[in-house]
Order: C-alpha cells, then sequence, then structure tokens
C-alpha cells in the first residue's frame, strides 16, 4: 500500500485547513444575513400560496390563487403603475437636480460649506417630521402656500394638493406629483452627495488640459465629467431606483394611499392588505411580485458595482 | 486507503452549496409549520379553577387613550395606587394609543400576547382570536356570587355588549353615543335651530352655508382626525333608516334595501348636490373638528361626547359658543351605542388579583373618579347620576341621546376585519358613498364582501 505524502505548506497548515477556516470566520455573518434576509423571503414565499385567517389562526393552502387574485385586481394594477411612475418620475427629476447641485456645489465659491450642509437638511429630517411639516403646508385649508398665491391674486381658492385627483393625466394626479415633488425634495441631497465625491476623483491636470485646448464649461462637462461620471450615476440610479420602487415612509403617512388610491403604491398597498385587511396571504403574494420585479434590478446592480469595482483595482 | 490528498476537499463553492441548500431546506420546513395547525372547532369556556382567594402580587392592565395625557395618567396613578393600599396589588398599566389599537389588538390576540385584564373592544373578535385559550374568561360565576355587585345598574346596551352567546365575559364601564355638535352663534346669527329630521339638516345648513366657501353648514363626522369617520357614519346612517346591518345570526349582510340607498344618496347628496359639506372631505387629513374649531363649519355629527376637552385644549375661544343636540331622525330616532368591556384574560398567571382589578377597576366610586377625569359617558345609571353629568348642557343631551343608542359593534368574529379603520369594507365603502360613487352599485359590490368576509367566519 502506498500513499501519497501530504502537502503542507509553509505556514505547516494542510490544505483543507486553509480552505475552511476562511469561511468558518464570515459563518455567524452569513447565518445572521440568512435569518434576518432569506428566512423571510423564504417565509412570505410560503404565505403566499395560503390563506391565513389570523382571527382563527387557520392556515389553507389556495396555491397560486393569491396571485391570480392581483392580477385580476383592477386596483393592483392602478397601484402598479403608480408605482412605477412613481420610481421613474422621482428619478427623472431628483439625479440632473442632485448632478446639478453637485456642479454648482463643486465651485470654489465663499461658504460652499455652509451650503453643502443645508442642502443635506432634506435628507436627514426624519421621515415622519418630513410628513406632517408638509401636510400642513400643502393643506387645503391651511397651505401658506395656497395663502401666498391667493395673497398674490394668482389663485382664488386654496390649491388641492392632496386631494385633486382630477388635476393631472392618468397615474399623474395632483396628489401624486404633492406626493412626487416631496419625496425628490428629500432624496436629490443624496444623489448630490454621491455626484460630488465623483467630481472630486476628476483630476483637475483633465480640465486644465481642456482649457488649454480651448474648450468652454459646457465642452468640458460634456467631454470630462461626464463620461468619467458616468459609470458613478449610472449604479447610483439603479441604486436609486430600487430603493424609490420599494418606498413607503412618506406616502403611508401623508396621504395612506389615498384619496382612492390616488398616491398608493407597492409597499403601502402590501401593508394595507396584509396589517390593515389582514389578507397575509394576499399581501405575500404581491410582495413577491414585487421582489420578482427588483430581483433583476438588484442583480444587475451587483454585477455592475463588481465590475467596477475590479476595474479600479480595488 | 486514501491519503488526505486524495479525498475530495471542500471548496469554497461546495461549501456555499451545502450551507445554502441547508438552511433553505430548514427555513421552508419552519414556515411551512402553520400550515398543519388547525383550529379548535369550539371555544372552550374558561372559566373558574378555583375560588376566589385573596389577591396578591402583579397586575398587567391595558387600556386605550382617553381625555388629555396628563390627565388620564394622574388618574389612573391615583386609581392604582388606592388599590394598591387596599389590597397590596400591584397594577402596571398600558395606555394603547387608539390610532394603533387595531392593529396592535388583532397581533396580540394572534400571539397570546395579552394582560391579565384589559379595556378591550371587540369582545366577540376576542373571544374566538383567544381560541378557548387566552382569550376572555367567562364571568357568570362570579357575576352570579355578586363579586361586581349589583350587575342590573349597567343600561341594557351595555349589559348586552358584556355578554357572548348568553353568558358574561366582561364588565361595561365607559359608554360612548353620538350627537350633533353646533356653533350657537351661527345658528344664531342665521335664526334657525338644531335640526331634528334629515330633512331639516339640508335646509339648516344652507342657510349657514356661505357663498364664498368660508364656511359650511355641516360635514358628517365621529370625532378628531380624518381615519375615525367613516365606519361610524355609515351604521349610522343604517340605524336611522332603520336598516339591519347584518341578519339576525349576524352571519349575512342586510343592507341590500332601497332605504340603505336612500341613506347613503342622502350622505352623499349633502356634499355634491345641496353643497353644503366641505368639498375637500375626503382629502387625506382633512380634519372635521379642526375645521369646526378654526370656524369653517357650522354643524358636524355624529359627534363623539369627547369635543370639550379638545376644545379646551386647541380653541379656548370657543367656550361657551358651541352647544349638543339630538342627532336627526329619518325613519327613526337612533344613535351609535357602544360600551366597552373589560375583561379577564385566559393565559393570567394571577386569576384571583385579575378579578379583583376588574372588580375594584368597575366600582362605581372607581368608575366616577375615571369618567369624570376622562370626561366620558359610563354604562352604569349610578354613575350617570353623578352632579358632574347633571351640571352641563353638553352632558344632559349625552344623557338623553343614550336612551336612543342602538348596539353599533356587531357581536361576531367577522366584525373587527369588517370596520376595520382605515380600509375595511365598512370605511372604504363610505368613502365612495361621500365620492359620489353610484351608491345601488356600492351596496351590491360591498354586500359581496361582507358576505366572503362573514362566510370565513363560519
Amino acid at each position: 500500500m502506498t500513499s501519497s505524502p501530504a502537502t503542507v505548506s509553509d505556514s505547516g497548515d494542510t490544505p483543507r485547513r486553509r480552505d475552511l477556516f476562511p469561511y468558518l470566520l464570515v459563518l455567524p455573518l452569513i447565518l445572521a444575513v440568512l435569518l434576518v434576509n432569506v428566512y423571510p423571503v423564504l417565509a412570505a414565499l410560503q404565505l403566499s400560496l395560503v390563506d391565513y385567517n389570523l382571527m382563527l389562526g387557520e392556515q389553507t393552502f389556495v396555491g397560486l390563487e393569491n396571485y391570480a387574485a392581483a392580477l385580476q385586481d383592477s386596483v393592483f394594477w392602478q397601484v402598479f403603475a403608480n408605482t412605477l411612475v412613481w420610481t421613474v418620475g422621482s428619478i427623472a427629476i431628483a439625479s440632473p437636480l442632485g448632478l446639478a447641485a453637485a456642479l454648482l456645489l463643486h465651485q470654489p465659491i465663499r461658504g460652499r460649506g455652509l451650503f453643502r450642509a443645508l442642502v443635506l437638511v432634506p435628507w436627514v429630517t426624519p421621515p415622519v417630521v418630513v410628513a406632517f411639516m408638509w401636510t400642513f403646508l400643502v393643506s387645503d385649508t391651511f397651505s401658506p402656500i395656497s395663502a401666498v398665491l391667493q395673497g398674490m391674486g394668482l389663485i382664488t381658492r386654496p390649491i388641492p394638493f392632496l386631494g385633486g385627483i382630477e388635476i393631472g393625466v392618468g397615474p399623474l394626479t395632483l396628489p401624486m406629483m404633492t406626493v412626487m415633488a416631496i419625496n425628490i425634495w428629500g432624496g436629490f441631497p443624496f444623489l448630490m452627495v454621491v455626484f460630488l465625491a465623483g467630481l472630486q476623483s476628476i483630476p483637475d491636470d483633465l480640465y486644465e488640459a481642456a482649457r488649454i485646448d480651448g474648450a468652454g464649461a459646457w465642452e468640458r462637462f460634456r467631454n470630462v465629467t461626464l463620461p468619467l461620471l458616468w459609470p458613478l450615476v449610472e449604479i447610483t440610479i439603479l441604486l436609486d431606483a430600487i430603493w424609490q420602487f420599494g418606498r413607503f415612509n412618506l406616502n403611508y403617512l401623508m396621504t395612506g394611499g389615498g384619496p382612492f388610491n390616488a398616491t398608493n403604491i407597492l409597499a403601502v398597498y402590501i401593508f394595507q392588505n396584509a396589517f390593515q385587511l389582514f389578507r397575509f396571504g394576499y399581501g405575500a403574494a404581491v410582495g413577491v411580485m414585487m421582489f420578482g420585479v427588483m430581483l433583476p434590478a438588484a442583480i444587475i446592480y451587483v454585477v455592475a458595482a463588481r465590475r467596477r469595482i475590479l476595474a479600479e483595482g480595488i | 486507503m486514501t491519503s488526505p490528498s486524495d479525498r475530495p476537499s471542500l471548496t469554497r463553492r461546495g461549501f456555499l452549496t451545502r450551507l445554502g441548500a441547508g438552511v433553505a431546506t430548514g427555513a421552508l420546513a419552519v414556515s411551512s409549520q402553520g400550515a398543519a395547525r388547525s383550529a379548535p372547532a369550539v371555544i372552550r369556556s374558561v372559566g373558574l379553577s378555583k375560588p376566589l382567594g385573596q389577591p396578591s402580587g402583579e397586575v398587567r392592565f391595558w387600556t386605550q387613550n382617553y381625555g388629555s395625557p396628563e390627565v388620564q395618567k394622574k388618574a389612573l396613578d391615583d386609581l392604582v395606587a388606592k388599590y394598591r393600599a387596599e389590597s397590596g396589588v400591584e397594577v402596571r398599566y398600558e395606555i394603547v394609543n387608539w390610532s394603533d389599537a387595531s392593529n396592535r389588538w388583532n397581533l396580540s390576540m394572534q400571539a397570546g400576547d395579552v394582560p391579565d385584564v384589559a379595556d378591550c373592544f371587540w369582545l366577540s373578535s376576542r373571544i374566538v382570536a383567544g381560541r378557548g385559550e387566552w382569550g376572555p374568561i367567562n364571568l357568570d360565576d362570579y357575576v352570579a356570587e355578586g363579586v361586581f355587585g349589583d350587575v342590573g345598574r349597567f343600561y341594557p346596551l351595555a349589559v348586552e355588549e358584556s355578554k357572548y352567546q348568553g353568558s358574561w365575559y366582561a364588565l361595561p364601564w365607559r359608554f360612548d353615543t353620538r350627537i350633533i355638535n353646533y356653533r350657537t352663534d351661527y345658528f344664531a346669527e342665521a335664526g334657525v335651530e338644531p335640526p331634528a329630521t334629515t330633512d331639516q339638516v339640508v335646509d339648516v345648513a344652507k342657510a349657514l352655508t356661505k357663498s364664498d366657501g368660508s364656511r359650511y353648514g355641516v360635514a358628517l363626522s365621529s370625532g378628531g382626525g380624518s381615519l375615525t369617520t367613516y365606519h361610524h357614519i355609515w351604521m349610522w346612517l343604517l340605524q336611522i333608516w332603520d336598516v339591519p346591518m347584518l341578519t339576525p345570526d349576524y352571519k349575512q349582510a342586510a343592507f341590500n334595501t332601497p332605504a340603505a340607498a336612500e341613506a347613503f344618496q342622502w350622505a352623499a347628496d349633502l356634499t355634491l348636490k345641496h353643497k353644503v359639506t366641505p368639498p375637500n372631505i375626503l382629502t387625506p387629513g382633512f380634519d372635521t373638528q379642526t375645521e369646526f374649531m378654526a370656524g369653517r363649519l357650522a354643524m358636524t355629527f355624529p359627534m363623539t361626547a369627547s369635543f370639550p376637552i379638545a376644545q379646551r385644549e386647541t380653541a379656548p375661544q370657543l367656550e361657551g359658543q358651541y352647544a349638543g343636540a339630538l342627532l336627526p331622525k329619518a325613519m327613526v330616532q337612533a344613535a351609535p351605542g357602544f360600551s366597552a368591556p373589560v375583561v379577564v384574560f385566559g393565559n393570567s398567571k394571577n386569576r384571583e388579583a385579575a378579578v379583583d382589578w376588574l372588580r375594584y377597576y368597575t366600582a362605581t366610586e372607581s368608575q366616577i373618579a375615571l369618567c369624570t377625569a376622562y370626561e366620558l359617558a359610563n354604562s352604569s345609571r349610578e354613575v350617570m347620576a353623578d352632579p358632574f353629568y347633571r351640571s352641563s348642557q353638553w352632558w344632559q343631551t349625552i344623557g338623553e341621546q343614550s336612551e336612543f343608542a342602538k348596539m353599533t359593534d356587531m357581536p361576531t368574529p367577522a366584525w373587527s376585519e369588517l370596520s376595520a379603520f382605515p380600509g375595511g369594507p365598512i370605511y372604504n365603502m363610505m368613502n365612495e358613498v361621500l365620492a359620489g360613487q353610484p351608491v345601488d352599485e356600492l351596496i351590491i359590490k360591498y354586500e359581496a364582501q361582507f358576505n366572503d368576509i362573514l362566510t370565513r367566519y363560519g
């Protein structure tokens, strides 16, 4: 009987011990992630296949009935359309706004630090405070915005910011536009911060060279800033899209999704069905479908981020 | 014999694959446990296991928020301190905010995470959700022994709402009914009296409405905040048009009648046809009580008895400028009536002390102290005979209206789902009625939803 000698590293460890050790170190974290992230997803998947009566504690297997009920429900499609409009609209306005703010605050102006801090205020204000403050500011009865406009003679009656569902086109009603505007107000500072960090990583030499070549401000932006910043912009927008698609706070706190689901988006809809109407199976089914929509975007984000990290040699 | 180098090593992919498969399988198995559970077919009576002895130890007690927080805290602290001095029992109370009470109770009952004693609502729902284990206990033996005194002191509606399937499961404390709240100065200016019928409401409201939109004659509301209004309005409309909400066995909807359509159309017409109600009544954030205090409404109903508390805190300038009146009648004179049950839960670890606290809490002297502090009506005639309730026009009106109060929360476990606020079918239906959706279509649509929910509860 012969046996080949075991291969031993310089440190004296066998290859098996070397393979396992890093995994053992990250095992607690993996277990935590599995418990907090993976298990709830699987539990929601199981819940989406049953009719759960909270009062009686009964779970009846119904297969794909909850999914079918959602797909046949006109309210579900209204809410889904609202969520798409919300996501695309918020990003389409917040991103250029954040980029413009970053470009402005990248300039060597006096008080730049103070302005940067002030711009961050909407983002750092707690969502509950934002919701209650803006509910007052846009209320039919007490809105100072309407009061000023009435005082200037521009309008004769208060603007129904949160009630005027007859104003607008399709899902883009006045209440939806109002809540979106507030969302953009609170969200663009984060984009500004990210873009500002990206701008600061662009070498000044490139701008200097462009100036020497006679490039004006717009040409420097188009040929130097934008191409170098674009990978960061792409990933940030993708990340923001994932966040906006799953937003909850503002719509729930300000309008509860109303009036008549005009401002209802998927996360609020799921909460209402699961925790106010106690239709846990139906809520879980909508949640799983929402997960299915967001998953490809999340995968694209992870792959793109990984490629960027590898390309930068981090 | 193989050497260590011949045995397959655990690669990174292999490790992660095995780990992921194992955890996923385990997670699916754990999360599927619930499917195997089934509800008990019969609600067992969780009654006495031994005679009431000398109470001791600690009791956990839940109640909802009433009046101002400072007043409620003082009243409860005083009561708890007195009880401790007399009995040696420590009562630890928790105040559950009404804005979260529906969710909190439903989830707590599902998990069995309940206190020893509680001021709860929707008694039948709590009994069923307790599944014969942790739900409210049967109090028949205690009542028969006279532990809670003479239960004849309670109003008939309060007794009815404290029982389930003929047995006592709760003792009632506060009583709730609704009246008209109106601005006496506006009414004097317009030369009108509070309306006695639904037809008169329209005429009176028109006389009080200003064409520039600065003031409207009426808004239907049952209290502060925009969320709590709709389901109570729905119930009251059916009551005064003498339409039953459910069949006598509480198993089917019974409001698909021409009278119900007339009732809901009357409510919708106030805004859409007669324009005596603010057009933005359905806007999120619209608060009828705030509008009334701001002088933009002349009259609101069915209004809760607790309005004077909010008025003193936020609109002291209105003192002496408003009054109460009986709700208008349509076919009959009626008002929403609720009595709040106080229960002992079956999984209490200190049953004797819990029952004794229930006795002490619902005693006449304790109820006078609490309800006069909170400014709430009471289920007991003895309490309502206190000079506090006979001293003001507002409370005299509440007392008079109580005579016409009808059961409003139906004694079916499905009621918590039907009446969920916001978002339940009653709430949604009233929303759509006030928005002007065709009433006949709404009645058919929501009758089906009602029956679907009622069927699930058997």
